[in-house]
């Protein structure tokens, strides 16, 4: 009774009218340094937003999202991948996150009422990236090449999931735009930008696609690290939106302990968090129909996200 | 027999030999053996100051105690082509892939003046050609590929090349074609000291001692070399743009390399060998990029004793090697700075022996490998042991050789490799060839090793190739006429490529397609009545090489021809010679190729030597003037990589010699 209190309390005074930012500030990392996943958790949460990490501890390698607060400005290369191009992050605080995106990566909404409308998030070039763009190195172009001419441009596109299904929406964002006709107006961010992402209303998760005109037989060659920051989400307003998020394929949701995965194909990977971020489970290729079992967790929220084929998803699911 | 001429190639067989045993060693210092060298190469002298002689004034033609190991020398019904020490200081070269260049018989990828230039070979990758200085392999394990722009041909007696699949006389990488590069001894009674300096445009300096003493019983060779220049070459960085200097491309690189033989008596040699070389060279930035700082150095120490001794009936051959190479990349602007050394202990042994018509050989040959790197999670050894069975049947005009070998590779057996080469002598005009080999190459130390990404599991690339060559050459002397076409077939499975692993987070080595590489090749060389002109010559290859599985990373579909290998290549020459006065011009034309981000342009370019010969103070001497790029071609052979438009290099060549009255 009294999870249900604290339920209707989030969905009233918090989902429904309050808008929640995810600045990252809450991972708790020392300055001038970064957090790769390295510690398995499998992603850091901030806010309503959970941003998944893959990390090999094999290799010391990883992707999708990493924590920093590196301060580095000035040195390019691979070795400098953590810093944003300010040095710092969005509104001078400390910590922001840095994705690479080689494949698409994702950002989940990890609120506890469900799915979020993303007002919008602050972006900007990582220094590796932007003095790639700038300079050019050993793999990839400068941008707008020796002459300055060529018609190049670093892309974010930002498509979003509901009930893990892609929508046809998109927006985009350039990081370097090299297009114009005048020169002068060719540009590299160099800082910290809002984009507004409200009009995808209300979403389980974000997918951020990177494309660029320096393109070979082996993908991009440009860098594709970007910095994020000061991702805004706003609760639910609508019945339909209410409805819509109780359709998910978890149930039962609530439960009390065991819950199905459904209408999903072959799960490749699926992982489970707490509310703190924690990483508990992790599995890889689950069958369809999928059934696990959360009683021995205590009550409370949890975050699982998984794909399936191509499509990412991700969701929480009350543990009574 | 010897040429280097594409055209002359013979095809001949013959073969191998090798064995067992090894070394381990830690690391010794460098400067002690660049000491070593020098002091061997004085007391040479010294030895010189001895000998009762008298000046020499016309040149002698070397002559070269051949003492090779037959069965692996040449491969019956495969094209062979040869360089001796005469023509390679005759060929304006400073390093061996413009030798391999000029003769129109490998595609050379190189990435500029001075900088890294590798091999394709009738279709193959950088890593199918087998780099050998005198029957041991030199490649470097970690990347499985030789830098050609690192050997100087100067250093050498002998270069050998040897095309198609070989894998059964030399090992792995030997799938596309395999290079020797030999030294030899000389006996007699007779010092030599060959002086070669060269300037040229870009600040090029090179310096290139040679000194030859030969005895009786005794032959040594010492040569000292030292060649630098800045490669500040103009270039324009994009169609129609003003022309800008090339920054970061200094180049220094200095070696020796003494060779001593002894023969205690008409069956025995014993031989050392000794090649020492340090190259500092900066490298500079692609067309699409501001600047560079990096730099790249390589040394390497090798050494090698030789046994040999003959009989009328047999011949037991071993060789000890021991190999210490240290490499360092470093770039200031991205912070890198990583050092790689590698050891390489080897040990050959083998019998050869004559049986009725049959001339018969059972080698083996065990090598270990040691490499340590800050990319290797832990130090990294291979071994690898490999017995060898040769055999060479001649019977009438047919002559037929076969072969076969098993590896074992740190405890687990390689698929044996066998091959089979027949040659039919039709007349004295006419010859036919053909070949058959299983081949194969394994996983280098970085792909199997390299932290992240490294596979352990990969499995080796392996295929059949299959080849047949007709050669045709006039009865008379005058005019002759040279022609030969050679047609080649080649299957490798579970090619290793880069590409993204199955987590995405980082990139890994995988088995990830086969390849289908076939062609032609033709050569015809004609030597006219006319006194002044000595050769002309017109050489064309079309290699189809296509990828059999389509790709997603890296992109390619099915029946794509692979990256940096052009269908199109063709050459032509002609040597001319006027009381003492010769020249040489060298055409190339290389077809249009794939790169990894654009189709790289079709382009032609012409060399030009003009070489003037005299007595001076009773010294033969040579002057000569190497126009590189005579029609200011503006071109690329690796994507954005700027190659210098025409340049210049004299030199002036000198002999020395002295032979004992006899």
């Amino acid at each position: 009774m009294r999870s249900y209190l604290w339920l209707l309390y989030l969905l009233c005074f918090h989902g429904l009218f309050g808008q929640t930012v995810a600045d990252f500030e809450n991972i708790d990392i020392a300055i001038d340094t970064f957090n790769n996943g390295s510690d398995g958790e499998g992603g850091f949460h901030s806010g309503d937003v959970f941003l998944p990490n893959e990390y090999d501890d094999a290799f010391g390698a990883w992707r999708g999202w990493a924590i920093s607060t590196k301060r580095d400005t000035i040195t390019s290369g691979f070795s400098n991948q953590y810093s944003a191009i300010d040095g710092k992050g969005a509104s001078g605080t400390d910590t922001y996150a840095v994705g690479y995106a080689f494949d698409p990566i994702t950002i989940h909404i990890a609120s506890v009422s469900g799915p979020q409308i993303v007002d919008g998030l602050h972006l900007s070039n990582s220094t590796y990236t932007y003095l790639s763009l700038l300079n050019g190195d050993a793999f990839s172009k400068r941008f707008g090449g020796a002459s300055g001419d060529e018609p190049d441009y670093l892309l974010i596109t930002f498509k979003y999931y509901v009930d893990g299904t892609l929508g046809a929406d998109s927006i985009n964002f350039y990081l370097a735009d090299f297009r114009a006709e005048d020169n002068s107006s060719d540009y590299i961010i160099d800082g910290w930008t809002y984009l507004d992402l409200g009009s995808f209303g209300t979403i389980d998760s974000l997918r951020c696609t990177m494309s660029s005109t320096d393109v070979g037989a082996f993908g991009i060659n440009t860098p594709t690290f970007f910095c994020i920051d000061r991702v805004s989400t706003s609760g639910t307003t609508t019945r339909a939106e209410t409805q819509n998020w109780r359709r998910t394929p978890i149930s039962p949701n609530p439960t009390h302990g065991p819950i199905e995965i459904g209408n999903t194909g072959l799960i490749s990977q699926l992982s489970i968090h707490n509310s703190a971020g924690h990483l508990l489970e992790r599995h890889s290729y689950l069958p369809r129909n999928t059934t696990l079992d959360l009683q021995s967790y205590p009550a409370g929220t949890y975050h699982i996200s998984y794909s399936s084929a191509s499509i990412y998803y991700s969701g929480t699911v009350f543990r009574k | 027999m010897a040429n280097g001429y594409p055209c002359t190639a013979t095809t001949i067989g013959l073969s191998c030999i090798d064995s067992h045993a090894y070394l381990l060693h830690s690391g010794i210092v460098w400067c002690r053996f660049m000491r070593l060298a020098f002091t061997i190469a004085l007391l040479s002298l010294s030895i010189l100051i001895d000998l009762p002689a008298q000046i020499v004034d016309s040149v002698q033609l070397d002559s070269i105690e051949v003492r090779a190991t037959p069965l692996r020398s040449t491969i019956a019904g495969e094209v062979n082509v040869h360089w001796d020490n005469q023509q390679l200081v005759d060929l304006p070269s400073t390093n061996l892939s413009e030798v391999l260049q000029r003769s129109g018989t490998a595609f050379v990828k190189s990435y500029g003046l001075g900088s890294i230039a590798t091999t394709s070979i009738r279709g193959g990758s950088a890593e199918h050609t087998a780099v050998l200085w005198n029957g041991i392999p030199i490649q470097n394990r970690m990347l499985g590929q030789s830098d050609f722009s690192l050997i100087n041909p100067l250093l050498l007696d002998q270069v050998n090349l040897q095309l198609g699949g070989s894998a059964t006389l030399w090992g792995s990488g030997a799938i596309a074609g395999a290079i020797n590069l030999q030294n030899k001894p000389r006996f007699g009674d007779q010092m030599k000291l060959t002086s070669m300096s060269s300037v040229g445009s870009f600040q090029q300096f090179g310096q290139h001692l040679r000194l030859k003493l030969n005895g009786p019983r005794w032959s040594s060779s010492t040569t000292l070399f030292h060649d630098q220049a800045t490669n500040d070459f103009d270039y324009s960085p994009y169609n129609g743009a003003a022309q800008i200097a090339q920054i970061n491309n200094h180049y220094r690189s200095t070696g020796a390399m003494q060779s001593i033989f002894h023969q205690p008596n008409a069956q025995s040699l014993i031989g050392f060998n000794l090649w020492l070389q340090d190259t500092d060279r900066e490298i500079p930035p692609r067309t699409s990029q501001r600047t560079s700082d990096a730099r790249q150095v390589d040394q390497f120490i090798r050494s090698m004793l030789t046994f040999n001794k003959s009989t009328d009936q047999s011949t037991i051959e071993g060789k000890v090697s021991y190999f210490n190479e240290y490499q360092l990349f470093s770039d200031a602007q991205i912070l890198l700075k990583s050092e790689h050394r590698i050891q390489t202990a080897t040990a050959e042994v083998n019998y050869q022996t004559k049986w009725r018509k049959a001339l018969l050989s059972l080698g083996s040959t065990h090598v270990y490998t040691n490499a340590i790197s800050e990319n290797y999670a832990n130090k990294t050894d291979e071994t690898r042991n490999a017995i060898i069975f040769s055999g060479r049947f001649v019977w009438r005009k047919w002559h037929l050789q076969t072969g076969l070998r098993q590896e074992l590779i740190d405890g687990s057996l390689a698929p044996p490799l066998p091959n089979l080469g027949i040659r039919w002598v039709l007349s004295s005009s006419f010859d036919i060839g053909g070949r058959i080999s299983r081949n194969y190459r394994l996983p280098t130390l970085n792909d199997r090793y390299w932290h992240p990404g490294g596979n352990p599991e990969l499995e080796p690339e392996r295929g059949w190739s299959q080849s047949i060559n007709l050669t045709f050459r006039s009865r008379s002397p005058q005019p002759l006429v040279k022609y030969r076409v050679s047609v080649f077939n080649r299957q490798i499975k579970d090619w290793i490529l880069w590409a993204p692993a199955e987590n995405g987070v980082f990139w890994q080595s995988h088995n990830l397609t086969s390849v289908w590489s076939r062609g032609l090749e033709q050569c015809i060389e004609f030597s006219p009545k006319v006194r002044w002109i000595k050769k002309l010559y017109i050489t064309h290859q079309y290699v189809k090489s296509s990828n059999q599985i389509a790709l997603d990373i890296p992109r390619m579909d099915k029946g794509q021809q692979i990256l940096y290998t052009p269908t199109q290549q063709g050459g032509a020459g002609i040597d001319l010679q006027l009381h003492n006065w010769s020249a040489a011009y060298r055409h190339r034309f290389t077809g249009s190729y794939a790169g990894i981000n654009r189709q790289l342009t079709p382009y032609n370019l012409g060399d030009l030597t003009i070489c003037y010969d005299n007595i001076v103070w009773q010294l033969p001497t040579r002057l000569s003037i190497d126009i590189k790029n005579l029609f200011n071609t503006d071109f690329q052979v690796i994507e954005d990589r700027p190659m210098p438009g025409r340049h210049y290099r004299f030199t002036l060549r000198f002999n020395f010699t002295k032979t004992r009255r006899l």
